[in-house]
């Protein structure tokens, strides 16, 4: 018996031989279709070789014409997201937004005052003035606005006043035949038989605004002067006191001219503003608001820097001007052989004015001074008034200033956003230094308390003694109710 | 010195994917104020300063010439609060004092209110308003500016009386 191993090796040595000779018969016979299918390889290697830059190029052509397709589905599905999202968005009516910008806006304020005044006993002051208490309705300021595009917009603002009636026009005087007179304007309806008084409407401004640029506008019509702080506020809401400073009411710079102005404003910095202004108008007349009376346009330069920080605010502005003053009248020069009517300058003179402003808000401190300066230089003079001495009017120099200081208390625990603002302000005034009489000093002492946005109430007390005359002293107490609606 | 190496990788890996990789809007940013403007604007950024010169109408025209347009959110919602408080500098007294004082001074218009600002922004060429994230609608209006959200520090009225 041969053992088992032994066996194996014994068939495993049969099954080689086998694998021997059978590899050795294939190989002749296998070598042949090796030579084929390398042969078939090659050629068809070449075909593809032959075949490949059309292909590419069919590949590149497809891919072309995707992207093509692509871009075309991405352009319709941006065109359908913005239809379907003007849909949605066209449910908006710009019409309100037209209607808000550009219709007419009618608004205005007014002021009533309370306002006792104290003179000393036998003074001049206590004749001139009136000695008992009264309320007085000083301001009824309608405003008609409109913005008409972007860059167009009017303004009208109209000041109704029961004045003139109540004007004094003359005191008696019986040793010159003169008789005491007031003017009335009270008038009755036949109809009805009811009395009324009429009143008198005064155009405050009146002008076409053309801004198409920050840095450019264009304005005509009749404007207010670009000077100062107190011009420029304007209204009693705005403004904190309540008496206007006396180189306001002495009109020391025109406050409103008629003609046109250039404007515009730069930004250097961030929350820096630079203001210009250019104005040319009829200057001032006796009728500049109607007509010029010479040929010479009054020209005015203003020049302002600003800066609004979050808790300090400064503005710094000038505003020069000079223009000629002409006062004409036309007579009958000839009746024979022809009818001919002459004109004759009667006064003319040249001024050059100068205007400084400063405004300055820290905390809530508050401080705004301004400074006015003019020289008037005659070619024709005119005799003095009486209360100015004898003689003609000489050139002469007038200037002014204020400056006001205000403090808004910290009292938010208790008036919440209710604003109280005490005040003090020293003025002098020199409205002509030729004159004695028109040298002054004011001082003022003020509450200004703001309930509302919309209305402001006053407490003031001032004192008004002229540098060089006593006789002249005079206080006034008023209290003010100033409305914006 | 391996170790150390990877573990500064670990970190700026780590930092990369919490400044760079999405995460999912949160409350406080559905309440960002976005700044848009209409696309006839030409117009990237527009920064905070600028934005209160357009909406106290301070600056009136657009670099290009065109007119600003802004639109202000209703006077009473938290939108215009949030607003006025971020821009403006100012409360609801102060800002309306500000327009009745500019009328008077100078005729100046305060801003249309609308309640829709977005579709208002989207017609109005030149118009500039904002909107909460939350209402913001993609390919509509160009964002110029992004005023992240602030918790209020006092209830609107429409707030405080519903």
């Amino acid at each position: 018996m041969v053992p088992y191993a032994n066996r194996g090796t014994r068939q495993h040595g049969h099954l080689s031989c086998a694998l021997l000779c059978s590899i050795a018969v294939a190989i002749p016979l296998l070598a042949p279709m090796v030579s084929w299918a390398q042969q078939d390889q090659a050629e068809k290697d070449q075909t593809v070789e032959k075949a490949a830059p059309s292909t590419k190029d069919t590949i590149e052509d497809l891919n072309e014409q995707y992207q093509l397709k692509f871009q075309q589905f991405d352009e319709r599905i941006a065109a359908y997201d913005e239809t379907i999202a003007d849909l949605e968005l066209s449910m908006f009516d710009d019409q309100e937004v037209d209607e808000d910008q550009r219709g007419i806006d009618i608004y205005g304020f007014f002021d009533v005052a309370f306002v006792k005044t104290l003179a000393h006993k036998g003074s001049l002051m206590e004749g001139l003035t009136n000695r008992e208490s009264t309320f007085v309705l000083q301001n009824t300021n309608l405003y008609f606005s409109s913005r008409m595009s972007d860059s167009l917009s009017a303004i009208t603002e109209l000041r109704f006043t029961f004045r003139p009636h109540g004007n004094e026009q003359q005191f008696e005087f019986p040793a010159a035949g003169l008789a005491y007179e007031r003017i009335d304007t009270e008038v009755d309806d036949q109809l009805s038989n009811e009395h009324f008084r009429l009143g008198g409407v005064s155009i405050e401004r009146a002008h076409l605004t053309w801004q198409p640029r920050d840095y450019f506008g264009l304005i005509a019509g009749y404007y207010l002067t670009p000077y100062g702080i107190w011009n420029e506020e304007h209204g009693s809401p705005v403004r904190t006191s309540i008496r206007p400073p006396h180189m306001s009411v002495a009109r020391v710079v025109p406050q409103a001219q008629l003609g046109i102005a250039v404007k515009g404003r730069f930004f250097p910095a961030a929350r820096t503003y630079f203001d210009y202004g250019i104005t040319l108008s009829n200057g001032r007349g006796p009728m500049d608001t109607v007509m010029d009376l010479d040929e010479n346009k009054a020209l005015g330069l203003k020049l302002k820097l600003i800066y609004e920080g979050k808790k300090f605010r400064l503005s710094a502005g000038g505003y020069g001007y000079m223009g000629d003053y002409t006062d004409i009248k036309r007579y009958v020069k000839s009746v024979t052989p022809e009818f001919s009517v002459g004109q004759e300058v009667t006064e003319s003179y040249s001024e050059y004015i100068g205007a400084f402003d400063l405004l300055l808000e820290a905390g809530d401190f508050r401080f705004q001074g301004e400074y006015v300066w003019r020289l008037t230089q005659y070619d024709i003079r005119v005799p003095r008034p009486q209360m100015e001495g004898p003689g003609y009017k000489p050139d002469y120099l007038a200037y002014g200033g204020y400056g006001m200081l205000s403090y808004t208390l910290p009292l938010e625990h208790l008036l919440g956003e209710m604003k109280l603002a005490p005040y003090v302000s020293l003025e002098f005034s020199e409205q002509d230094e030729t004159i004695d009489l028109f040298s002054i000093l004011i001082s003022v002492v003020g509450l200004n308390f703001k309930p509302s946005a919309y209305v402001v109430l006053k407490l003031e007390g001032t004192y008004l003694h002229p540098t060089k005359n006593d006789d002249f002293r005079v206080a006034f107490i008023m209290a003010q109710m100033a409305v914006s609606f | 010195m391996i170790l150390r190496t990877h573990i500064r990788f670990l970190l700026i890996a780590g930092l990369w994917t919490a400044v760079a990789a999405p995460r999912p809007a949160t409350a406080d940013d559905r309440r960002d104020i976005l700044v848009v403007i209409n696309r006839s604007i030409q117009k990237k950024k527009v920064s905070i300063d600028e934005l209160r010169d357009y909406f106290l109408k301070k600056r009136l025209n657009w670099p290009s010439g065109r007119g600003v347009v802004p639109i202000n959110a209703k006077s009473d919602s938290d939108l215009r609060a949030a607003f006025r408080r971020a821009v403006l500098e100012m409360t609801e007294t102060e800002e309306s004092r500000y327009w009745q004082d500019s009328k008077i001074k100078a005729g100046a218009k305060k801003p249309p209110e609308l309640g829709n600002n977005l579709r208002a922004v989207f017609k109005i060429k030149g118009a500039i308003s904002y909107v909460y994230r939350r209402d913001y609608k993609e390919g509509v209006v160009d964002i110029v500016l992004v005023l992240p959200a602030k918790p209020a520090p006092e209830p609107t009225k429409s707030e405080a009386n519903p």
